[in-house]
């Protein structure tokens, strides 16, 4: 089942256009990576899927919604409960602790504050920053705030992620860390990641690589790739003879191999 | 200006130990008794050497009555209920003795309408469009936190209201700055007319002993201040209400 599907997308500013008739399916799942070059167009489209900005033509449909005919109350749960957004350079509220970033969305949700702090404590935990909890943003590293901000993106359980370069600010050890984390959130809570980058590391993860030049795409990820990326985290591990009593990553551990939170 | 107001008033109370003597002349002496006792005033005689001070002679038809408090002369003075009483207050005559306490109170208040408030008036309004507009610039240019908000899902009116909150804890500052600005103006003006202002009123009341002319004081425009700050946040409110448009929203992204 497609999750997100984009019919005839157009954009443009202007005069310029960005997309001229895009068509692009991602099914429920699957971990897509949107590439290329600086200004090619990947966050306007990620943007566009988001609902954060519109197209000047086309339909977007995320989990069976249009996106463009939300109403206002639609619109506002649609942020609410269908995507996560994680911006690009770890976003996060200077004034506020890391829990209190994280329960944020909670706050607008009217999730009431036990269990706000619960979920958080289950995601910081899973993300391995519960001993940053109580810091300041500027007061943890790198790869800390940008677990932050993806805990935050899980805190009222969306259907899909959208990570704007979310590992354009870290070193390679984080951003491995990171993307791990994004693979396993995948393939534990069945949560659709797409990703707008022009990394590398990304690829290796990646179900579904989609080229974004020249205001077309193209989809370049091969059903190999697909396959062994798709496939549970334990049975890779189990694959490569590795003890698995948790889920590790090169930075610590983010959960036990259940997927439990 | 309050505080010089102040330290005028002071030193013209001393004189007479705080009473205002007023001499009235009007043709209904039935009037003037009724308007004296309005304002808690006391029909008196004044002393031999209360007239020797004085210098000249006060007729029978005059009224003399002192007022010890000082907001009730300066209303008995002013003769505003003229329309009230139906009297013509051209006709009503009123003359402060000794003291120059209601003199003064003229002197300042029609300084301040001619000059001073006016020109606060309009540092107010000016001042209020500044903060206005630079805390409607302040909101546009929070673009991150504007689309992050909005992306983990606050509502519009939740959006709203964070905003309103923000402004009206800026205008809490601007008032606050304001305040501590007019004190350190004060401060300044105490400082530099010191000596000269002293010199002034040990001249105009030579009997009085002398105490600081300290210019610092507190009165309705301090409140104005006040209200005209916090009047900026809804102008600057409506000013980037547009800021809270999807297309908006969309717009700071794409520019940020």
């Amino acid at each position: 089942m497609d999750i997100v599907q984009l019919r005839n997308i157009k954009k443009q500013y202007g005069e310029k256009v960005i997309f001229q008739d895009i068509n692009l399916n991602i099914p429920a799942g699957f971990f897509t990576v949107l590439r290329g070059e600086s200004g090619a167009g990947k966050s306007t489209l990620l943007n566009i899927i988001g609902g954060l900005e519109a197209p000047t033509s086309g339909e977007i449909i995320v989990d069976s919604k249009d996106v463009r005919q939300l109403s206002r109350e639609e619109r506002t749960n649609f942020y609410r409960h269908e995507i996560g957004i994680i911006f690009q350079g770890s976003y996060l509220q200077p004034q506020f602790t890391l829990l209190e970033n994280i329960t944020l969305p909670g706050v607008f949700a009217g999730m009431p504050e036990a269990e706000r702090k619960q979920r958080a404590e289950q995601l910081a935990e899973m993300l391995g920053i519960t001993e940053n909890l109580n810091f300041l943003p500027k007061e943890v590293s790198g790869g800390q705030a940008e677990r932050a901000c993806i805990a935050r993106a899980l805190l009222l359980s969306p259907k899909i992620i959208l990570a704007d370069e979310p590992t354009s600010n870290l070193d390679e050890a984080n951003a491995k860390t990171v993307l791990e984390i994004l693979n396993y959130i995948r393939q534990q809570m069945g949560i659709t990641i797409i990703i707008a980058s022009h990394s590398r590391d990304v690829m290796e993860f990646a179900t579904q690589i989609v080229e974004v030049a020249n205001g077309a795409i193209k989809i370049t990820a091969s059903q190999n790739q697909v396959a062994q990326s798709a496939m549970p985290i334990q049975n890779q591990i189990a694959q490569q003879s590795a003890p698995a009593q948790n889920v590790a990553t090169s930075q610590g551990v983010v959960s036990d191999n259940q997927g439990n939170l | 200006m309050q505080g010089l107001e102040n330290v005028t008033m002071r030193y013209a109370g001393n004189k007479t130990s705080g009473i205002i003597y007023l001499v009235s002349d009007y043709k209904d002496r039935g009037l003037i008794l009724e308007r004296i006792s309005k304002y808690g005033g006391e029909i008196t005689t004044l002393t031999d050497e209360q007239k020797a001070e004085i210098g000249e002679e006060i007729p029978d038809s005059m009224v003399v009555a002192k007022f010890d408090n000082s907001k009730n002369a300066y209303q008995y003075y002013n003769e505003t209920d003229a329309k009230e009483l139906h009297y013509n207050s051209d006709d009503y005559e009123i003359v402060e003795l000794f003291s120059n306490q209601i003199g003064v109170y003229r002197y300042f208040r029609e300084k301040n309408r001619s000059f001073v408030r006016p020109a606060s008036i309009v540092l107010m309004i000016v001042s209020a469009f500044i903060l206005a507009f630079t805390m409607a610039h302040l909101i546009a240019s929070s673009t991150k936190t504007f689309v992050l908000y909005r992306s983990i899902g606050a509502s519009k009116s939740q959006l709203l209201i964070i905003y309103f909150v923000y402004l009206m804890e800026l205008c809490v500052r601007a008032a606050i700055f304001a305040i501590c600005l007019g004190l350190v103006l004060a401060a300044i003006m105490t400082g530099v007319g010191w000596s000269y202002l002293l010199e002034r009123l040990v001249e105009a009341y030579p009997n009085v002993p002398k105490f600081p002319p300290i210019l610092l004081g507190i009165n309705w425009q301090c409140f104005e201040v006040i209200v005209c700050m916090f009047l900026a946040a809804p102008v600057s409110f409506l000013l980037c209400l547009d800021q809270f448009s999807n297309k908006k929203i969309a717009q700071k992204l794409k520019g940020d």
